[in-house]
C-alpha cells in the first residue's frame, strides 16, 4: 500500500502520452489501423483494470469475468437491434441507440448479475471461487449461444454505434480518445478506492481474514461491493467493445477470454490497477509481433506468456517499481 | 435486572463450557470470571486446552455446551465479529497481522474498526488523521513508535508480538483476551508489555494465558490452572503455587 516509486510513475506517464499521441502518430505514418489495435488494448485494459479489484485487493480470483463482459456488450447489442428493428423489448419500449442511456444499462445489468453470482460464490473461496465463477459464466455462454432472436452462436451486428449525447461515435479518433478517457477516469477512481476506508479493509480481508474477524469486521458485504463495481466496470468495457467492434457474439464470454483478462492482470502486475494496462498493451504488441513472425503464434503465445508471469511476479509494473516479489 | 444485581455480575463469564474434538475432550466443563481492573491468568502445560477456551471466549469456536456472558448478556450464539463489536479483544498466540501493510495501517485498521460501517470509498484512509493519530498513540504505548511507517514483513518476531497487542488494544476493548502475548519476545520487549499490562489494567478485564511466572506472578489477581481441559484449581496466586495438585500436576508435566 506504499505510493510507487519515480521510475514507476515516469513509466506510466510515458504509457499514457504514448496512448495519447497514438493518433496523430498514425496518421503521420499513414496507419490508421493501428488506433483500432490500440483501442482495442485500452478496452481490454478496463476490463482487467476493474477484475484487478477484486482478484489484486481482494485475492478473489474471478475466472468468469467475460460474462460480465459479454452481458455489457450484449446490453447495446440488443438495445440497437430493437432501435433497428422497431420491436417493442419490454413496456413498448424500442431499445435505444445512445449511450448515456445504454451504457449505464450495461453496468447495470453486469452489476445485478455480479450481485446475484457474487452472493453464492463469495461464501467459498480458493478452487471452489475459481470454479463457481467459470461455472456461472458458462452458465451465462450457453444461454446467449442458444439464443436465436438474438444470433445465437452467430452473434449480432451492430447496424450503427451509439451516439452519445445525440453525437455519432463513428469517428475512429474521437471514439479512442473517448474509451481512453473513460479508463483514465476509473483508473482515477479505483485509485481512490483502493486507499479509502473501504479499501482498507478490502485488503485487510485479503492478508489475514481471522484477524479482521477478530477486530470486529465481516468480509462479505465488503467483497461483495468489490466484485459488483468490478462486475459493472466490466460490463461498461463490455459496452465499449460492442462499439468498437461493431458486433457481439458469445466469443466475448468464453472461458478463454475470462482468462485473457486473468493473464493481463498478472502479466501487467497483480494488485496495482495501471498494471492491466501496462498487460493489454503487451499483450497486443506480442500477439501482433508473433503473428507477422509464424503462423503458430499461439503455440509461442503460451509459453512467454508462462514464463513472464513466473518470472516477473509482480508483472511489468512490478519490475518497474521493483516490488517483483509481491504477489 | 437491578443495579445491585448488575454490579454482582461479573464482567465477562464462562459458564461449564464443553468442547470435544473427535474423542478428544479438550474443554471440559470450564467456568470462569472475569472483571474489570483485574487480571485472570490462565496457566497450563502445552496442549491443555488454554487456546481453545480463549477461542469459545473469542466467539471463534461455538461451545458443544455452556454460555458466555458479558455484563450479564447471554452473547454464546454471536460470532467473532459480534463479540468484537461489544468489546472483546483478542490477540493470537501465533502472530496474525496485515503483512504487506505498513505496521502504522495495520493499527488504523484497528482503530477503524470502531467505526459503525466502513462504506467510505473516497478519503485517503492514509491521511486521515483520526486513523493515524490514534494508531500512533497504541504504538508508542507498545514501545514500536518508531516503526510505524515500516512494512510488517521486515519486522523482528518480537515486534510482531508488540504490533499483535497494538492492535487489540486499538480498538479500545472492555474485555482483552490475551494468548501468550510475551511468547518470543526479548527481555527488554516482554518488560514494556508487561509495564503496560500493569498500567492499562484498570480500563480492562484481561484474561492473560502466559508461560512465563515471573510476568503471571506480577500482574495476575486470579490465577486458574487448566490441565486436560478441566480446571485444577483458581484463586489467588499465593494460595494456587502451593496447592498440592498443582504442584504435582506441573512436576509430571516438568514445567
Ligand atoms: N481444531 C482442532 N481440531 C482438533 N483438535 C484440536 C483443535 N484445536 C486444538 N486441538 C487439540 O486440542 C488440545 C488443546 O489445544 P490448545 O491449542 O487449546 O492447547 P493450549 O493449552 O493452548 O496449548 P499450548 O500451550 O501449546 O498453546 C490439543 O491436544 C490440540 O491438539
Ligand atoms: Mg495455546
Amino acid at each position: 500500500m506504499t505510493s510507487a516509486p519515480l521510475r514507476a510513475r515516469l513509466a506510466t506517464v510515458v504509457l499514457l502520452a504514448g496512448l495519447a499521441l497514438l493518433p496523430p502518430v498514425a496518421a503521420m505514418i499513414g496507419d490508421p489501423y493501428l488506433v483500432t489495435l490500440a483501442n482495442r488494448a485500452v478496452i481490454y485494459g478496463l476490463a482487467a483494470m476493474a477484475l484487478d479489484l477484486i482478484m489484486g485487493y481482494g485475492r478473489l480470483v474471478s475466472f468468469g469475468h467475460a460474462a460480465f463482459f459479454g452481458l455489457g456488450a450484449y446490453t447495446v447489442g440488443i438495445l440497437s437491434t430493437h432501435v433497428m428493428q422497431g420491436i417493442p423489448l419490454a413496456f413498448g419500449w424500442n431499445g435505444s441507440n445512445e449511450a448515456l442511456i445504454a451504457w449505464p444499462l450495461a453496468m447495470a445489468v453486469s452489476a445485478a448479475y455480479a450481485a446475484f453470482v457474487g452472493v453464492i460464490s463469495l461464501r467459498t473461496s480458493g478452487v471452489y471461487f475459481i470454479m463457481i465463477t467459470l461455472a456461472f459464466a458458462q452458465m451465462v455462454y450457453y444461454l446467449f449461444v442458444s439464443l436465436p432472436a438474438y444470433g445465437g452462436q452467430d452473434g449480432l451486428s451492430l447496424w450503427l454505434r451509439n451516439t452519445a449525447a445525440g453525437v455519432a461515435l463513428d469517428d475512429r479518433t474521437g471514439f479512442y480518445y473517448l474509451c481512453l478517457g473513460v479508463l483514465v477516469a476509473v483508473w482515477a477512481l479505483l485509485t481512490r478506492m483502493v486507499n479509502s476506508r473501504f479499501g482498507r479493509v478490502l485488503q485487510g480481508c485479503r492478508e489475514n481474514e481471522r484477524r479482521m474477524r477478530a477486530l470486529g469486521f465481516r468480509p462479505m458485504p465488503y467483497r461483495l461491493t468489490a466484485f459488483v463495481i468490478s462486475g459493472a466496470l466490466t460490463g461498461l468495457a463490455g459496452a465499449l467493445v460492442a462499439n468498437h467492434q461493431e458486433f457481439v457474439s458469445p466469443a466475448l464470454m468464453t472461458w478463454s477470454q475470462s482468462g485473457q483478462f486473468m493473464v493481463i492482470v498478472l502479466l501487467g502486475g497483480l494488485a496495482s490497477l495501471v498494471g492491466p494496462i501496462y498487460g493489454a498493451v503487451a499483450l497486443l504488441v506480442l500477439e501482433e509481433t508473433l503473428v507477422s513472425v509464424t503462423q503458430h503464434w499461439q503455440l509461442v503465445l503460451g509459453p512467454v506468456l508462462v514464463l513472464a508471469v513466473l518470472f516477473f511476479r509482480g508483472g511489468l509494473y512490478g519490475a518497474l517499481s521493483g516490488r517483483g516479489g509481491r504477489q | 435486572m437491578t443495579e445491585a444485581q448488575a454490579a454482582a455480575v461479573p464482567t465477562f463469564e464462562a459458564r461449564a463450557l464443553y468442547k470435544r474434538f473427535g474423542g478428544l475432550q479438550a474443554t471440559d466443563g470450564l467456568s470462569l470470571a472475569l472483571e474489570r481492573g483485574r487480571v485472570h491468568a490462565l496457566i497450563g502445560p502445552n496442549g491443555a486446552g488454554k487456546t481453545t477456551a480463549l477461542a469459545q471466549l473469542s466467539g471463534e469456536l461455538r461451545p458443544d455446551e455452556g454460555s458466555i456472558h458479558l455484563d450479564g448478556r447471554d452473547v454464546t450464539a454471536l460470532d467473532m465479529p459480534a463479540r468484537a463489536r461489544l468489546g472483546i479483544a483478542r490477540s493470537f498466540q501465533i502472530t496474525a497481522v496485515f503483512e504487506s501493510f505498513t505496521v502504522r495501517e495495520n493499527v488504523a485498521l484497528a482503530v477503524q474498526s470502531r467505526a459503525r460501517h466502513h462504506f467510505h470509498f473516497f478519503g485517503n484512509a492514509a491521511r486521515d488523521r483520526r486513523l493515524t493519530d490514534t494508531a500512533d498513540a497504541a504504538l508508542e504505548q507498545v514501545g514500536l513508535a518508531d516503526a510505524g511507517g515500516h512494512r510488517v514483513a521486515a519486522l523482528a518476531h518480537g515486534q510482531k508480538r508488540q504490533l499483535e497487542i497494538a492492535m487489540a488494544l486499538a480498538t479500545e476493548p472492555q474485555v482483552l483476551l490475551l494468548d501468550e502475548p510475551m511468547a518470543g519476545m526479548g527481555a527488554a520487549e516482554s518488560e514494556v508489555v508487561a509495564s503496560l499490562l500493569e498500567r492499562l489494567r484498570a480500563r480492562y478485564a484481561v484474561l492473560l494465558i502466559e508461560h512465563d511466572m515471573d510476568v503471571v506472578f506480577r500482574l495476575a489477581d486470579t490465577l486458574s490452572v487448566l490441565v486436560g481441559g478441566r480446571l485444577i484449581a483458581s484463586g489467588p496466586p499465593g494460595e494456587v503455587r502451593d496447592d498440592p495438585d498443582v504442584q504435582a500436576a506441573y512436576l509430571q508435566e516438568s514445567f
